[in-house]
């Protein structure tokens, strides 16, 4: 275990490392750099020069890397041309924001999705399965920036119930963030459900037909208790998995979310550091989403080994 | 379903008979498997007689009737530029299934090779390869795809390969992961000790066994793609004007909303549904191809 | 096993949560503190640049200095110059190569230190020789800053440069303070500190400004707020729905589409001025190498058949596209100066002519369809802009690729000559100098046309150095004829600039330049 620990760790600091080289080289791929999105109005060709010179851009991009490096390995990931603000300080502004937005997705993935996937189990192939299935499926399918737009039309403009967009910090007042929150977080949560009730649902059904649970109703314990317990305990499972696999999805579903609700973290910085041209930012964002990623993917293994060590560590995450 | 390749051993092909046969049945026996392929077919006859079926050209623009409801002239009104918003709907299911499809299968005929060669030859090539994969992961598939687009710059063909590059290492991975397991078979260690060639093992031996859990990703990854391809449009990476595009419509609506809310309704409907559909279809092939599903 | 899943959901769960919300909590802005309060919040159309006046290079930018940098003019509602840290309007040298400029008594910086001659020379200094300053250029001709008392200052220029008062109008003109600049340097964006109704409070991202009541302002009785707050709220639907909802109480540039929800809901009013800027096509007439390169031949209709660019000017129909993707509300012109400048030229416009259009193509003796590609900005209004500009030079025989681009990809493509058509604009500036000088020059970075007429180049330098206004009006109005003739770029319209705000909120100075002044503004407490 301890072995297999060490090995998961090296190579998922080596992913990360590999991970920034292609964000470095990605993002320069971009046609046109910050100079150019800065120097927009007058297109001088002194203050483009300089503009580069400031931010190593006229050196040869190997030793640009070396330079961000050497300063991201210190913890300082630079500053942006655009604002002039540090990247980690916005990182530090917007991260909760966005932890904030996919935590409540998150539970209100779990608080639908579990219960829908149990639901479709007990009785598979029966109305309540087709019912389930087909919710869960419509929610896989949904476009949710579309969705949010259409939540936006009918409960913030027409309706009056919610605020249109935008967001309010939880401290000057938690009432009005949980409100501005509670759409995008449903829209986002919803697509979460979807994939947490058909995973619920096929460990439910394999775990129905499983030796211990047949022995369990031979016992004579009554079918709630049969299916709460072990549904509760697949569901853990299942938590976890989802978690992990779905951290990616949720992450991309953040920057549509972000976009149309109007929120200031994470996603919406990612889009607008691309078109922006903003490289330091760009690079302190996909590092942290990357190493995010990879580190709850890491978490994701090891707890499924402790919880069920029958299962294959080094099986495909498919 | 899907065609699997013949085996060359009696006995596999006559397991492969029986599965395939016992999938179709188990398929055929969900209602909402059957009601996402007839969509599915609805979608691709919408598409390929779209100029047989669209009351309207769907770039003709007529000033005088611009944002009008939807009446008998405009089944579903007509746009910001007076075009018909019902012919555009049936113009879009085009870009929006070779984006969707397209991407898919491209993203498939360039990974399962990659997997194949990875999981047969191991070591170095494979460790270069799944690094290589991992580090693909590591970002969300939109990002990667928005990124690749703004790289290539917004065109329909772009947004199909970005969507494409985007989704090849998860396929690469599982095709690996099924090809790492293959390998071990009975018949397949024979074949190697027999001296066949490796391609040849890799072709006739491993590819069959990978099939069903790459078609069952590509059912999930169909409807996802679809929506990815609204969502680039949507940011402005998609289709050219006046090229008619769900996502596109969707971003012209946003600024409608107020005074033209079907403009908005209709385009997002036709999204949800298709992609619904694939995935209903998605959802009993996976059923169908994987027994476990099943009690 | 129900206790393991509920010790999971508390242990894992709940203090993520606590984590997050309380993180949540740290970045609450100084002045969130409290809705209710005297805070007045205006939602941005996009997010400001680095808050330097140096460096600056973005209009959403000015609307923030509008509010916390005072300039050492300012322009009155009709647009006339009038002083603000200067004492008077500058005493300029009869060979217009001196301007004496005296400055208010008793001024003080936000940081309490005062405001003299030797601040402006600092600041100006800082403004021409920083290496990363977009104001050099602008400032072109200003040699030296001379100290003359402590009160007043001399400026040298090398040749006349009649937009220079209108310079100091703006962003050139705006005087930061010098211990400010000592202790910050580079980062004086970080926290900007200059004179001002409104000083810096925090900028916790890219998207949100906060500013508070400063102490020191000289003309504090009259500022009623506690604070501003600015929000980037990219779209105006989103924007104009946070406003109704209370949540926002000024709206920067709302959409003409959403116009009609602001006058129709009873809780909001909106204010329109006509843009003192204009957006139009850009053709490819000589970009071959560079807009920093010579002019050259480029292998495109319009530069190879000039009459091709009338022909094209003619198939559009400048009213019907206002009408469609603006509401009727923007202003359709053919001129880089809007008709309520006081500087504007009355030139008369063509109409839609297709007859003569396609006469024009025949005559050029290219086959048609003439593939002609628009580049356009990747987003939905501009799209649409090319999809109606397609459909109408369609009737002409062009055929035209829209191809909407996103914007820094755009300005790189029009910088090297990448392109036929681009469409695009300019925000505006007082002086018609500045909104046209460097989009005709030889080897300037913004001639993405490539155009280089001797005739227009020489009247651009005989009005800029003119100091004469009567004669510079005669100039501009035989410019812009000669404008219309190279016409390598299509004037379409001058946009119009709506501010949306609440009812409860007055005192809000909205101008011509488009700019929020919020010094007298106030929310009424009944409201």
């Amino acid at each position: 275990m301890r072995w297999y620990l060490a090995r998961r760790v090296a190579a998922s600091i080596l992913t990360l490392f590999l991970a920034t080289i292609v964000v470095f080289f990605g993002v320069r791929a971009l046609p046109g750099g910050p100079a150019v999105a800065l120097s927009a109005e007058s297109n001088d060709p002194a203050v483009v020069a300089a503009i580069q010179h400031k931010y190593h851009l006229d050196e040869p991009v190997v030793s640009q890397y070396g330079h961000w490096l050497g300063l991201a390995l210190t913890g300082d990931l630079g500053d942006s041309p655009l604002t002039k603000l540090s990247v980690s300080s916005v990182l530090a502004n917007r991260i909760p924001v966005t932890a904030e937005l996919t935590l409540l997705a998150l539970i209100i993935g779990l608080l639908i999705g579990v219960p829908a996937g149990v639901l479709a189990a007990v009785r598979p192939g029966k109305f309540t399965d087709y019912l389930a299935s087909g919710v869960a499926l419509g929610g896989l399918s949904i476009p949710h920036f579309w969705f949010g737009i259409v939540l936006i039309l009918l409960l913030a403009v027409h309706l009056h119930f919610l605020p249109a967009a935008g967001f309010v910090p939880i401290l000057s007042d938690p009432v009005s963030n949980l409100l501005h929150m509670l759409m995008p977080a449903f829209v986002l949560g919803a697509g979460l459900a979807a994939v947490i009730m058909r995973q619920t649902r096929s460990a439910m059904l394999e775990s129905l037909g499983a030796d211990y649970v047949r022995t369990a109703r031979a016992k004579g314990l009554s079918e709630w208790r049969v299916v709460a317990v072990h549904a509760l305990r697949n569901s853990l499972v299942t938590v976890v998995t989802v978690f992990g696999l779905q951290l990616g999805a949720l992450i991309g579903g953040v920057v549509t979310i972000e976009q149309v609700f109007d929120i200031p973290g994470i996603g919406k910085l990612t889009l607008d550091s691309v078109f922006q041209r903003d490289y330091p930012t760009l690079q302190g964002v996909v590092l942290l989403t990357a190493a995010a990623y990879i580190v709850v993917n890491l978490l994701v293994d090891l707890t499924y080994s402790v919880i069920n060590p029958r299962i294959r560590v080094t099986g495909a995450a498919a | 379903m899907t065609a699997v390749p013949v085996q060359t051993e009696p006995a596999a092909l006559a397991a492969s008979t029986l599965r395939r046969r016992r999938a179709r049945r188990r398929f055929t026996a969900r209602p909402l498997a059957v009601l996402g392929a007839v969509g599915v077919v609805v979608v691709v006859l919408v598409a390929i007689l779209a100029p047989l079926i669209s009351p309207a050209d769907p770039s003709a623009s007529n000033f005088d009737t611009v944002l009008a409801g939807p009446s008998v002239h405009h089944l579903a009104g007509t746009d910001q530029l007076g075009r018909d918003v019902l012919s555009r709907l049936f113009f879009g299911a085009r870009s929006a299934l070779l984006a969707g499809v397209l991407s898919t299968l491209l993203a498939t005929v360039v990974a399962v090779p990659i997997g194949l060669v990875a999981g047969y030859y191991r070591r170095v090539v494979d460790a270069v390869v799944m690094r290589v994969m991992d580090v693909a992961l590591a970002f969300p598939f939109l990002i990667l795809a928005v990124g690749l687009a703004a790289i290539l710059g917004p065109s329909l063909v772009n947004a199909t390969l970005a969507l494409g590059i985007a989704q090849v290492p998860v396929i690469v991975r599982i095709t690996r992961g099924e090809v790492l397991a293959a390998r071990e078979l009975d018949y397949v260690a024979a074949a190697r000790v027999n001296g066949s060639r490796p391609r040849a093992i890799m072709a006739r031996q491993i590819l069959p066994n990978v099939i069903s859990p790459v078609v069952v990703q590509a059912t999930v990854a169909i409807p996802a793609s679809i929506i990815g391809a609204a969502i680039l449009s949507f940011l402005g990476l998609g289709v050219q004007p006046p090229t008619a595009d769900w996502g596109a419509m969707l971003s012209d609506a946003q600024i409608y909303l107020s005074q033209a809310p079907w403009l908005g309704v209709f385009p997002g409907v036709a999204i949800f549904l298709t992609a619904l559909s694939f995935n209903l279809l998605g959802d009993g092939v996976r059923d169908a191809l994987d027994p476990k599903m099943r009690p | 096993m129900v206790a393991t899943v509920r010790s999971f959901l508390t242990s894992i769960l709940l203090p993520t949560l606590a984590v997050s919300l309380a993180a949540t909590a740290c970045t609450s802005s100084v002045l969130g503190a409290d809705r209710s309060s005297n805070q007045l919040v205006v939602a941005l159309a996009e997010a400001p640049d680095a808050l330097d006046p140096t460096t600056s290079s973005t209009f959403v930018s000015r609307i923030v200095y509008a509010n916390m940098c005072e300039k050492l003019y300012d322009v009155d509602a009709n647009l006339n110059i009038v002083p603000q840290l200067a004492a008077a309007l500058p005493r300029i040298s009869p060979d217009g190569l001196t301007y004496t400029i005296q400055l208010r008594q008793g001024i003080r910086f936000n940081d309490g230190t005062p405001l003299n001659a030797a601040a402006v020379k600092t600041t100006l200094h800082r403004y021409v020789t920083f290496a990363e300053s977009n104001r050099a250029a602008e400032l072109g001709p200003l040699t030296s800053v001379e100290v003359v008392d402590p009160m007043t200052v001399r400026l040298h220029l090398s040749k006349p440069f009649a937009p220079f008062t209108s310079i100091l109008a703006d962003r050139s003109g705006m005087i930061l303070s010098p211990a400010q600049l000592r202790k910050l340097g580079d980062n004086f964006a970080r926290h900007p500190v200059c004179v001002g109704p409104f000083s810096f409070a925090a900028r916790p991202s890219a998207d949100e400004i906060d500013l508070v009541r400063s102490k020191y302002y000289y003309d504090r009785d009259k500022v009623h707020l506690d604070g501003l707050q600015f929000q980037v709220v990219v779209d105006s639907n989103i924007r104009v729905a946070d406003m109704r909802a209370g949540d926002v109480d000024v709206v920067d540039r709302v959409a003409p589409q959403d116009v009609v929800a602001v006058k129709d809901d009873p809780d909001t009013t909106e204010v329109s001025r006509t843009s003192l800027g204009y957006q139009g096509i850009d053709l490819n007439v000589g970009n071959a190498h560079g807009a920093l390169k010579d002019s050259g031949s480029v292998d495109n209709p319009f530069s190879q058949h000039p009459e091709l660019r009338q022909a094209f000017e003619l198939s559009l129909d400048r009213s019907v596209i206002n009408k469609i993707i603006f509401e009727g509300q923007y202003v359709p012109d053919c001129s880089p100066i809007p008709t309520n400048s006081p500087w504007t030229t009355g030139t008369a416009c063509s109409g839609r002519d297709v007859a003569k259009a396609k006469a024009l193509v025949a005559h050029s003796g290219v086959k048609t369809p003439i593939k002609v590609p628009l580049m356009v900005q990747a987003a939905a209004l501009p799209e649409q802009l090319g999809t109606i500009i397609q459909s109408m030079a369609k009737d002409a025989g062009f055929d035209v690729q829209v191809q909407p681009t996103e914007f820094t990809t755009a300005l790189k493509r029009a910088q090297g000559g990448k392109f036929t058509m681009f469409q695009i604009g300019w925000s505006g500036r007082l002086d018609p100098d500045q909104n046209i000088f460097s989009f005709y020059a030889p080897h300037s970075g913004l001639n993405y046309t490539g155009s280089d007429d001797p005739a227009i180049v020489n009247l651009l330098n005989n009005a800029r150095t003119s100091t004469d206004e009567q004669q510079r009006k005669s100039l501009y109005r035989t410019l812009v004829d000669r404008l219309n003739q190279e016409r390598s770029i299509i004037y379409l319209y001058h946009p119009s600039l709506v501010l949306g705000l609440r009812k409860s909120v007055s005192g809000v100075q909205f101008y011509g330049d488009g700019l929020i002044r919020l010094k007298t503004a106030q929310i009424d407490s009944g409201a």
